[in-house]
C-alpha cells in the first residue's frame, strides 16, 4: 500500500498499531533535521576533515560535527527546531571540494500529501518525499495510516542523487503524534 | 655570510615564525609536496598561510630565501594566492640558480598573484580523488637586477594532474614561467616538470584528529633559457637540471609542517656556472 492508494479509513495491522502506541509514548521533538550521517567521497587528509568540520559547525543549529576520515562519514547532531537543510549540508561539503553521497537522517516534521505522495515537511519550504523502506514495513504502514498534518519523527536513508525534494527511504518511525488510535 | 647578512637573515626568520605563530597563521603548501606541483585547492571561504624557508647551495655558496603565501578558496575548486618574498640571506650568489621557491610559489624576489583552478575532480570512493588543476600566475619583481640581469615582470602557467587517497598519492605536472624584457635585458624563461609519489604509513592512517604524516619522493626537472643582457645572450646562463629527493609532511588539525631536500642527479649548465649541490626547504602551514 502506498500513500496514493491510501483508503479513506485506514485499517491498521496489529504491528502498526503497536508501533503507533510505542512511538506516541516517546518524548516529543521539535521539527527539523535532528541527526545526519552523510557519506563523503574524496576526503583524504586531516585538513580535509578540518575544513568540513569547520564549515558545518558554522551552520546555526548544529550541536556537534564528527568527521570519520577512514569511513568517509560526517555525522551532525542538530538542535531541535533548527532550520538547517540537507541541501545546505551537502552544498557545504561540495564547496569544500568533496563529493556528498548517500546519507542517513533523522528528521521530525508534519506529514503532508503533495501530488499524491507522502512528504515530511520539516520547515517551511523544506520537505522530504517519503517512500517505504521495505514491503510490509510496520513503520511505513503506521505513517500512511496517520492523518495529514500528523507530526512524525523518522529515520531513513537519502540517496546520493539528491533531488528536490530529497527522497527519504523510511527506516524507522521514532515518534508519531496526531495519529488515529490503533484498532 | 657577513654579520649584517646574518643579522638580517635572523631577523627575517624570527619575524616570519613569530608572524605565523602569533597570527595563528599557517596549510601545507598544497597538499604535501614541498617542491613539486599538486592538485588540491582550498575549500570555499577558507584561508591558508604558507611560510617557507628555502636554502640553495651551489659550488659558489649558500643562499637562503623566505616567502609567505596567503591562499583563499574562492569556490571549492578555485583558489587565489598571493606570494611575497620575506627576505634573503647567505652568500650573494652572482649566478643564483633559476628556480621557483617550490612550484606552487613564486621565484626568488617576485611578488606573485596566482589562481589555481581545479578543472577536473572525480571522487570514486571514500578517501580518494582523481583531479587536475590549472595554475595561472603573474609576477612582478621586487628588485631591479637578478644575477646581473635587469628583471621584468613574468607570467606563469602550470598544469598538474594526480591522485589522492588515504594511503598513496601521486602528481605529475609541469609549467612555464615567461619573463618579459626590461629594456634590452630579459631573464631566460623557466620551464619545469615535476613528479611526486607519496605514501601515508598505516600508523598514520588513524582517524581525524590524530596526527597525519606522509612521506614523498619528489623529482623536479628544470630547463632555463639563456638570459639576455643588453640584447645579447649571456653564454653563462641557462641550462638543465634534474633533481630528486625526499620530503615529509606532518598535519595536525589546522597545522601543517613540511620539509624536504632535493639533490641534483643531472646538471647540464651553459658556460661557466656553479653546479648546484642541493636545495632544502621547510614550510609552516596554517588553515584559518
Amino acid at each position: 500500500m502506498n500513500w496514493t492508494s491510501r483508503p479513506s479509513k485506514p485499517r491498521l495491522t496489529s504491528a502498526a498499531g503497536a508501533l503507533i502506541a510505542a512511538v506516541l509514548s516517546a518524548p516529543a521533538t521539535a521539527d527539523g533535521l535532528l541527526e545526519v550521517e552523510q557519506t563523503v567521497f574524496g576526503m583524504d587528509c586531516a585538513p580535509c576533515a578540518y575544513s568540513v568540520e569547520k564549515s558545518l559547525n558554522r551552520l546555526q543549529g548544529v550541536v556537534t560535527v564528527n568527521v570519520r576520515l577512514n569511513e568517509g562519514k560526517v555525522r551532525l547532531i542538530l538542535a531541535p527546531g533548527n532550520r538547517v537543510t540537507l541541501q545546505e549540508i551537502r552544498r557545504r561539503i561540495l564547496d569544500g571540494g568533496f563529493t556528498p553521497m548517500d546519507g542517513y537522517v533523522r528528521a521530525a516534521g508534519k506529514l503532508v500529501s503533495r501530488d499524491g505522495k507522502l512528504e515530511l515537511a520539516i520547515a517551511p519550504g523544506t520537505t522530504f518525499r517519503l517512500q517505504p523502506g521495505g514491503p510490509g514495513s510496520a513503520h511505513w504502514q503506521a505513517l500512511i495510516a496517520a492523518p495529514a498534518g500528523a507530526t512524525a519523527d523518522i529515520t531513513g536513508r537519502v540517496a546520493e542523487t539528491g533531488g528536490d525534494p530529497f527522497v527519504l527511504t523510511v527506516d524507522k518511525l521514532m515518534r508519531l503524534s496526531g495519529a488515529p488510535s490503533a484498532g | 655570510m657577513t654579520p649584517w647578512q646574518t643579522c638580517t637573515w635572523a631577523i627575517h626568520s624570527a619575524a616570519l615564525v613569530a608572524a605565523a605563530v602569533l597570527s595563528g597563521a599557517a596549510h601545507a603548501e598544497g597538499h604535501g609536496p614541498v617542491f613539486g606541483l599538486a592538485t588540491p585547492t582550498l575549500g570555499k571561504g577558507q584561508w591558508s598561510s604558507d611560510t617557507a624557508v628555502m636554502q640553495i647551495t651551489t659550488a659558489e655558496g649558500t643562499r637562503y630565501m623566505a616567502r609567505e603565501t596567503i591562499g583563499y578558496g574562492v569556490t571549492g575548486d578555485v583558489q587565489a594566492n598571493l606570494s611575497v618574498p620575506l627576505g634573503r640571506g647567505g652568500d650573494a650568489l652572482t649566478r643564483a640558480p633559476r628556480t621557483r621557491l617550490g612550484a606552487m610559489m613564486g621565484s626568488f624576489g617576485d611578488i606573485e598573484a596566482s589562481l589555481f583552478w581545479r578543472a577536473h575532480r572525480v571522487a570514486p570512493a571514500v578517501g580518494t580523488r582523481y583531479e587536475t588543476t590549472l595554475i595561472l600566475g603573474a609576477a612582478t619583481p621586487t628588485e631591479q637586477r637578478r644575477a646581473g640581469v635587469k628583471v621584468g615582470p613574468s607570467v606563469h602557467l602550470g598544469l598538474v594532474t594526480g591522485y589522492a587517497s588515504r594511503s598513496v598519492y601521486w602528481w605529475l605536472g609541469g609549467g612555464l614561467q615567461r619573463y618579459f624584457a626590461d629594456g634590452a635585458d630579459r631573464l631566460g624563461d623557466l620551464g619545469y616538470v615535476s613528479a611526486v609519489l607519496g605514501y601515508r604509513p598505516p600508523f598514520f592512517r588513524r582517524d581525524y584528529p590524530n596526527p597525519d604524516w606522509r612521506i614523498f619522493i619528489e623529482a623536479l626537472g628544470e630547463r632555463a633559457q639563456r638570459d639576455q643582457i643588453s640584447g645579447s645572450e649571456n653564454p653563462d646562463s641557462g641550462g638543465e637540471k634534474l633533481l630528486v629527493g625526499p620530503s615529509l609532511l606532518g598535519l595536525y588539525g589546522k597545522w601543517g609542517i613540511s620539509g624536504g631536500v632535493l639533490f641534483p642527479v643531472r646538471q647540464r649548465l651553459n658556460g661557466a656556472q656553479p653546479e648546484e649541490r642541493f636545495r632544502a626547504k621547510f614550510v609552516l602551514t596554517y588553515w584559518f
